[in-house]
C-alpha cells in the first residue's frame, strides 16, 4: 500500500471499487470451497495420502494382538514328582483412569479405594494407610497405579482370594516363571529354563541347559493368539468381535531319575565336596539291566531355585566332559583279553615296572608287589598287568574292542554338547598306556555305557534318563524311551568272570577297594586312579589325580551300577577311595532297599474325595497309601491338591482343604517339595536352609498364617 | 409501537442466512455430543456433559442473535461503547499475556465462574463493527487527508491486539483476525484493481515464500523446541511423525478413511476413543466425516458457503460502507476459520488449532458466531425492507 491516498483522490467512487473487491471475494471464497470440497472427497473416497493406505493402516492401529501364553511342559522324576514345572505368579495394579469402562458400560477403574485399601492389607505385606496414599496419588492422573513388591510374586491363592472380593479396577499380570522345588538335584542334567525375549518382544522360557535344552522344543508349547478391535486404551470397542486360537501347552517329560536317591547322592556329594573341594566330580547311579539313569550330579553344581552358583560352570561333565578315565579302564581291558581268549589269570608276570621302547610303563606302587598272577595284578590295580594284556591280545584286537564298547563314540544321549572322546594310539606305548586309562579320553556317559556290558551279562546298554514325553492337551504319551541294547560286545560268561575279578579287589586280603565293603550284599568294584594332563604332559603331586570307582550291586547279578570320578581333590586326612566309598555305599543301600519295599507296594490311583466327609476321605487315601494333610476345620473336603485318576506313588503328600481357618501343619520330616507345595497353597513366602527333610520351621504349628507371611524352614538328610 | 417494528423486520427475515444458520447450531448440537461422549466420561464426568453446556451456549446464542437482528445497528456506532469495547479487549488480551498462564494453565482463556472466555474470539467480532465503522466515517477524510494520515491509528491499534493474540500463542486466532483487518482495509474505497493486486500478492507471498521457508527452516531440525515449527514438521510428513507431532493429521486421515462416503454411522467412531485428540472441537469434522460420511460433510460445508456467499452478497447490493465492511468481514472470519480448520483436518495446512465455525463445541465462538450473523441478518432485513418500500 505505497500511495492509496493519491489513488483515493483520483478515484471518487469508493463504492464502486468496494463493489468490485466484493465480487473478487465472492469468487475467491467459492475457489476455497472447491479446493476444501474436492481435498475432502480426494481423502474419503481414495482413502489413500502420500501413498499411505489410509484404511489398511487405521485397521493396523485398532488390532490387538494378544498373545495366550502356552504353559512350558513340566519335567517329572520315575514316580510323577515334578523336577521343573511352571508356576504363575501375579502382580497386581489398580487402573484409576475414570474412562475405563467396558464395552457394556461396567466401571473398570477403582470406585472404592477405601475397600481396595483394606483388602489389600488384609492380603498382602503393605499397610492400609500406604496402600491407600498410593491409590491417591498426590500429583498427575496416573491411568494405573502398582504396589510395589508388595504387589509382585502373588500366589494363585492370594490372588483367588482378592478377587473374591469383586473389587473393580483391581487386575493381575501373570508372570511365568519355572519353578525348580528341590534347589540342588542334578542341575546340570535337568539344566535350566530362563526367560528369554524373542525378536517380536515375546518373552518366553527357554531351556539354556541340559534336558530343558535338550527338550526345549517339545517343553515350549504354542502360544496362542487373540485378536481384538481395540480403542486407544487397548478396551474391545463395541459391536466388534475376537478372533482367538488356543495356546497349546508344552509337552511334559518324564525321566528315570528317582527323587529320592538323587536327594541323597546329591547331600553326599556336597558332604565329600566340601571336605576336598574336588576341581570336579560326577557321580550316576544307573540300573544294571536297563541303562535308567536314577541319579546323577556333578560338582560344583548350583541350585536351581536360586541361582547359587551358577556362574561357577555350565557344562554337564556327564557328556561334556572327556577326560582319561585311568585305572577304571581296566574292567574293559581285561574283559577283551577273557573274551578274546587270550587271558591266563594264574600266569605270572614282574610287576613294577615294564619297559616298552625306550619308555616305561610303571604301576602306582613303582616298587612293584615281586612276580605275581595277572589276577592278582587285576586286584591290586597294576598297569604293568594291563600292557601285558593289552600285548598279549594285540593292539588291534584291543582296538577292536574298544570300538565294541563304543569308546570314541557319543552315547546319543541327545543331551546338549555330548563329546565323543579321543585316543592316541600310534606306538606301542601309547596302545599300552590306554590298557589302564591314560591316553584315551572318554565320557562319563561311555563309561557307563560300557560297564552295562559287564553288569548285564554282555549285552550293552544305551544310558537313558528320558523315559517318555507326553502331551498334557491329549494325555498321550508322544514318545517313549525304552531300554536299547546298543551292542553285545562280549559274552554274558566273560561279564560274570569279569565281575568276579572285581569282586576280588574288595573282598581278596590283597584287594585295594576294601572300602566299598557293603553289609548285606557282595560288590563287585574297579577303583582308579589316574594321572590329570594339562594337555602339555601329567601334572605332578599328589593332588592331581583323577579317582574314580566303578561298583555293581549284587556282584552276582548286578542290579544297579555307580560310577564315580573325583578330580584333582585336595585330600586330607581321608583317602580317595574313603570319600568314594562314603558317597557310593549309602546311594546303592538306598537303592537297594528301595527296590525292596517297591516289590511290596501295588501302585495306586487317587480316589475322587472332594465332596466326601473327611473321615472318608481319609481312609480312602489311608488304603491308597497316600500321606495325608489337612488344611482347614471344616468336615468336608472341599479340595484335594492331586486330581482323581492321578497315580499315587508311595507316601505322596496329598493335600485335601476343608475349608474354615488353615492353620500351618507341622512340617517336621517334610520334603522340600512339600513344603514348597504348601507355601504355593497357602501363598507364603518360602526360605529354606539346606537339603533333605524339615527339622526346623520358623512359624510355630497351628499357628493361622496370612497369606504372604514369610516361613523359613531347616531341612537336613537324615541317613 | 417497538414490537410493530420488530414484528415487521421478522418479515424482511433473510432465510438464506438464517435456515443455514439454524441448522447448523443445531446439528452442532448433536455431533458435540456424539463426539465429546467418550472424552466427557473422562474423570468422571457423564457423557453428556459436553452436551448440556453446548445446547446451554446455543441457547444463549440463539438469544444474542435475535438481539442483534432486532436492535439498533447505530447503537454499535456508540462512540463510548466501542472505546470501552476496545480498552476491555486489549486489557483482556493483556491480562492472559500476563497473568492468564499461570492462573489456567492452558493460554487464551479466562475463567469467569463456570465458564471459560476466549478473548481472541470476541474480538473478531470488535474488529469487524469497529473498523467498518471508523472507515465508513472517515471516508471523506480518507479522500481529503490521505489514506495513511487517517487509517494509521486504526491499523496500529489492530496490530496491537492481533500481537497480543500472536504471543499468546495463538498462532491461527491471529491470522484470522489479521485476514478480517486485511479485508476490511482493502475494502476501505481506493482503486479495485490496486486492491486486488494486494490481495494476490499476499497470496502469493504466503503460498511462494513464507510456506516453502517455514518448510525449509522446519526441515533443517532446529525446529524441535519451536512450537509452531514442529507443526509444519507434521504437515510436511505426518507419517513419518505419526507417534509423535504427525499423530493428529494422520489420525485425521484415519477418521476420514473410516468414513468413506456414508460414514459408520452416528456414534459409532473409533477415533474419538482417544486415537484422535479433539475430537469435539479442532477435529470435529473429522469425526463428523467419519460418523456420516462424505456426504453430510459436504451438505455442512455447502451450508456454510451458503451462509458465506449470501453474506458477501447482501455487502456488495449494500449501498452502506458500513453495512458492506460488516459483511466482507463477516464472511472473511468465516472462510479463514473454516479453510484453516478444514485445512489442518484434511493437511492443506499446518494444525493451527482453530475450531469449524457452529458445529465445533465452545461458548466464546459459539456467541462471536451468533454476535457476528445477528448483525448480517439485521443488515440483510434492512436492506430487503428499504428494497420493497422504494
Amino acid at each position: 500500500m505505497k500511495d492509496p491516498n493519491k489513488r483515493q483522490m483520483m478515484n471518487k467512487q469508493p463504492r464502486r471499487n468496494r463493489k468490485y473487491v466484493g465480487q473478487f471475494l465472492f469468487f475467491l471464497f467459492i475457489a476455497v470451497f472447491i479446493l476444501i470440497v474436492g481435498r475432502f472427497s480426494y481423502i474419503s473416497i481414495g482413502k489413500k495420502v502420500q501413498n499411505v493406505n489410509l484404511s489398511a493402516s487405521a485397521q493396523k492401529l485398532y488390532t490387538a494382538n494378544e498373545t495366550l501364553k502356552a504353559k512350558r511342559g513340566t519335567i517329572y522324576d520315575a514316580n510323577g514328582q515334578a523336577i521343573a514345572e511352571d508356576t504363575s505368579v501375579y502382580s497386581l495394579y489398580v487402573v484409576l483412569d475414570k474412562r475405563q469402562k467396558s464395552v457394556d458400560g461396567q466401571k473398570l477403574y477403582a470406585t472404592n479405594k477405601e475397600k481396595i485399601a483394606t483388602v489389600l492389607a488384609k492380603n498382602l505385606p503393605i499397610s492400609r494407610d500406604k496402600a491407600l496414599k498410593i491409590l491417591n496419588p498426590s500429583s498427575g492422573h496416573p491411568f494405573q497405579v502398582e504396589f510395589g513388591t508388595a504387589g509382585q510374586n502373588i500366589s494363585l491363592t492370594t490372588k483367588q482370594k482378592i478377587q473374591k472380593e469383586h473389587l473393580s479396577g483391581v487386575n493381575f499380570i501373570q508372570q511365568e516363571s519355572r519353578l525348580y522345588p528341590n534347589g540342588t538335584f542334578a542341575s546340570h542334567l535337568v539344566g535350566l529354563a530362563q526367560a528369554k525375549t524373542n525378536d517380536k518382544g515375546q518373552t518366553t522360557l527357554t531351556g539354556s541347559m541340559g534336558i530343558e535344552q535338550a527338550f526345549n522344543k517339545q517343553l515350549t508349547g504354542t502360544n496362542g493368539s487373540q485378536k481384538i478391535k481395540k480403542d486407544m486404551y487397548g478396551y474391545q470397542l463395541p459391536g466388534t468381535k475376537q478372533k482367538s486360537k488356543k495356546a497349546k501347552n508344552g509337552d511334559n517329560v518324564y525321566t528315570t531319575l528317582d527323587t529320592r536317591l538323587q536327594t541323597l547322592l546329591e547331600t553326599e556329594m556336597s558332604s565329600v565336596q566340601n571336605q576336598v573341594k574336588a576341581n570336579s566330580m560326577n557321580a550316576v547311579l544307573m540300573n544294571a539291566k536297563t541303562g535308567a539313569i536314577l541319579a546323577a550330579t556333578q560338582r560344583p553344581t548350583f541350585n536351581a531355585s536360586t541361582k547359587q552358583g551358577l556362574g561357577d560352570i555350565w557344562r554337564d561333565t556327564l557328556v561334556q566332559d572327556a577326560y582319561e578315565p585311568g585305572s577304571t579302564m581296566k574292567v574293559f581291558t581285561l574283559a577283551s583279553s577273557i573274551d578274546s581268549g587270550n587271558y591266563n589269570g594264574n600266569a605270572t608276570y614282574q610287576s613294577g615296572k615294564y619297559a616298552i621302547g625306550n619308555q616305561t610303563v610303571p604301576d602306582w606302587n613303582t616298587a612293584g608287589w615281586g612276580t605275581i598272577t595277572y589276577n592278582k595284578g587285576f586286584a591290586l590295580s597294576s598297569n604293568v598287568a594291563m600292557a601285558h594284556l593289552e600285548q598279549q591280545m594285540g593292539a588291534k584286537t584291543w582296538k577292536k574292542y574298544i570300538d565294541r564298547f563304543h569308546f570314541l563314540k557319543s552315547t546319543n544321549s541327545g543331551l546338549p554338547g555330548e563329546m565323543s572322546g579321543s585316543i592316541a594310539f600310534q606306538r606301542p606305548i601309547e596302545q599300552a598306556d590306554t590298557a589302564f586309562g591314560q591316553g584315551i579320553q572318554v565320557t562319563a556317559f561311555q563309561m557307563l555305557q560300557g560297564l552295562t556290558a559287564v553288569s548285564n551279562d554282555g549285552k550293552m546298554m544305551k544310558p537313558y534318563v528320558i523315559s517318555k514325553v507326553t502331551d498334557p492337551n491329549t494325555n498321550k504319551t508322544v514318545k517313549k524311551y525304552s531300554p536299547t541294547v546298543v551292542g553285545n560286545p562280549i559274552s554274558a560268561k566273560t561279564a560274570k568272570t569279569v565281575r568276579k575279578h572285581m569282586e576280588d579287589v574288595v573282598y581278596k586280603s590283597y584287594g585295594i577297594g576294601s572300602d566299598y565293603k557293603m553289609s548285606g550284599e557282595r560288590v563287585a568294584v574297579k577303583t582308579g586312579t589316574a594321572q590329570v594332563s594339562n594337555g602339555k604332559g601329567y601334572l605332578s603331586g599328589d593332588d592331581n589325580y583323577l579317582y574314580s570307582v566303578a561298583a555293581m550291586v549284587p556282584a552276582s547279578n548286578p542290579k544297579y551300577v555307580m560310577y564315580i570320578t573325583m578330580k584333582q581333590p585336595h585330600l586330607g586326612s581321608k583317602t580317595a577311595t574313603q570319600l568314594l566309598a562314603s558317597i557310593m555305599k549309602p546311594v546303592m543301600a538306598r537303592a537297594l532297599q528301595e527296590d525292596t519295599e517297591a516289590k511290596m507296594t501295588k501302585v495306586s490311583k487317587m480316589p475322587l474325595v472332594a465332596g466326601r466327609t473327611v473321615t472318608a476321605a481319609t481312609s480312602a487315601l489311608t488304603k491308597a497309601g497316600a500321606t495325608i494333610t489337612l488344611l482347614g476345620n471344616g468336615n468336608k473336603v472341599t479340595k484335594q491338591s492331586v486330581s482323581a485318576g492321578t497315580t499315587l506313588y508311595k507316601n505322596q503328600r496329598v493335600f485335601l482343604n476343608t475349608g474354615g481357618t488353615v492353620a500351618l501343619p507341622s512340617l517336621k520330616g517334610w520334603s522340600k517339595g512339600d513344603v514348597v507345595k504348601l507355601a504355593q497353597i497357602e501363598g507364603l513366602k518360602l526360605n529354606t536352609t539346606g537339603d533333605g527333610y524339615v527339622t526346623k520351621q520358623s512359624i510355630k504349628a497351628g499357628t493361622t498364617v496370612a497369606s504372604g507371611a514369610t516361613l523359613t524352614v531347616t531341612l537336613k538328610q537324615n541317613k | 409501537m417497538e414490537r410493530v417494528k420488530h414484528m415487521r423486520k421478522l418479515k424482511y427475515l433473510d432465510y438464506w442466512l438464517f435456515v443455514p444458520y439454524l441448522i447448523l447450531s443445531l446439528f452442532g448440537i448433536v455431533m458435540v455430543y456424539s463426539a465429546s461422549a467418550d472424552i466427557g466420561s473422562q474423570n468422571g464426568g457423564s457423557p453428556g456433559s459436553y452436551l448440556v453446556k453446548q445446547l446451554l451456549y446455543v441457547i444463549l446464542g440463539l438469544a444474542i442473535y435475535t438481539f442483534m437482528v432486532l436492535m439498533n445497528l447505530n447503537k454499535l456506532r456508540d462512540k463510548k461503547i466501542l472505546k470501552y469495547a476496545s480498552v476491555i479487549a486489549i486489557g483482556s488480551l493483556l491480562f492472559l499475556l500476563i497473568i492468564g498462564k499461570t492462573i489456567n494453565g492452558a493460554a487464551g482463556w479466562i475463567r469467569l465462574g463456570p465458564i471459560s472466555i476466549q478473548p481472541a474470539e470476541f474480538v473478531k467480532f470488535y474488529l469487524i463493527i469497529w473498523l467498518a465503522h471508523v472507515i465508513d466515517r472517515r471516508q471523506d477524510a480518507i479522500a481529503i487527508e490521505g489514506w495513511w494520515a487517517v487509517m494509521l491509528r486504526p491499523v496500529l491499534i489492530s496490530a496491537v491486539m492481533i500481537g497480543l493474540i500472536f504471543i499468546q500463542p495463538d498462532l491461527g486466532g491471529a491470522t484470522i483476525n489479521a485476514s478480517i483487518v486485511f479485508v476490511m482495509l482493502l475494502s476501505s474505497g481506493f482503486n479495485w484493481k490496486r486492491a486486488i493486486t494486494y490481495f494476490l500478492g499476499a497470496i502469493l507471498v504466503v503460498i511462494g515464500i513464507i510456506f516453502p521457508l517455514a518448510v525449509k527452516i522446519s526441515e533443517m531440525g532446529f525446529a524441535k523446541n519451536v512450537y509452531q515449527l514442529q507443526r509444519v514438521v507434521a504437515f510436511v510428513n505426518p507419517f513419518e511423525h505419526s507417534q509423535g507431532v504427525g499423530q493428529q493429521l494422520v489420525n485425521s486421515y484415519y477418521a476420514l478413511s473410516n468414513g468413506g462416503i456414508l460414514g459408520v454411522g452416528w456414534g459409532n467412531s473409533i477415533q474419538k476413543t482417544g486415537y484422535l485428540p479433539e475430537p469435539n472441537t479442532d477435529f470435529i469434522m473429522a469425526i463428523l466425516a467419519e460418523e456420516l460420511g462424505l456426504i453430510t460433510a459436504l451438505g455442512v460445508i455447502t451450508l456454510l458457503f451458503l451462509i458465506i456467499t449470501r453474506t458477501v452478497l447482501v455487502g456488495i447490493r449494500s449501498n452502506s460502507a458500513y453495512h458492506t465492511l460488516i459483511c466482507y468481514g463477516a464472511a472473511t472470519y468465516l472462510t479463514v476459520q473454516t479453510l484453516f480448520n478444514l485445512g489442518g483436518v484434511l493437511g492443506l495446512l499446518p494444525i493451527t488449532g482453530v475450531t469449524f465455525p457452529f458445529i465445533s463445541y465452545g461458548g466464546s465462538s459459539t456467541w462471536t458466531l451468533a454476535l457476528v450473523m445477528g448483525v448480517v441478518m439485521n443488515i440483510s432485513a434492512r436492506q430487503k425492507r428499504y428494497r420493497a418500500t422504494h
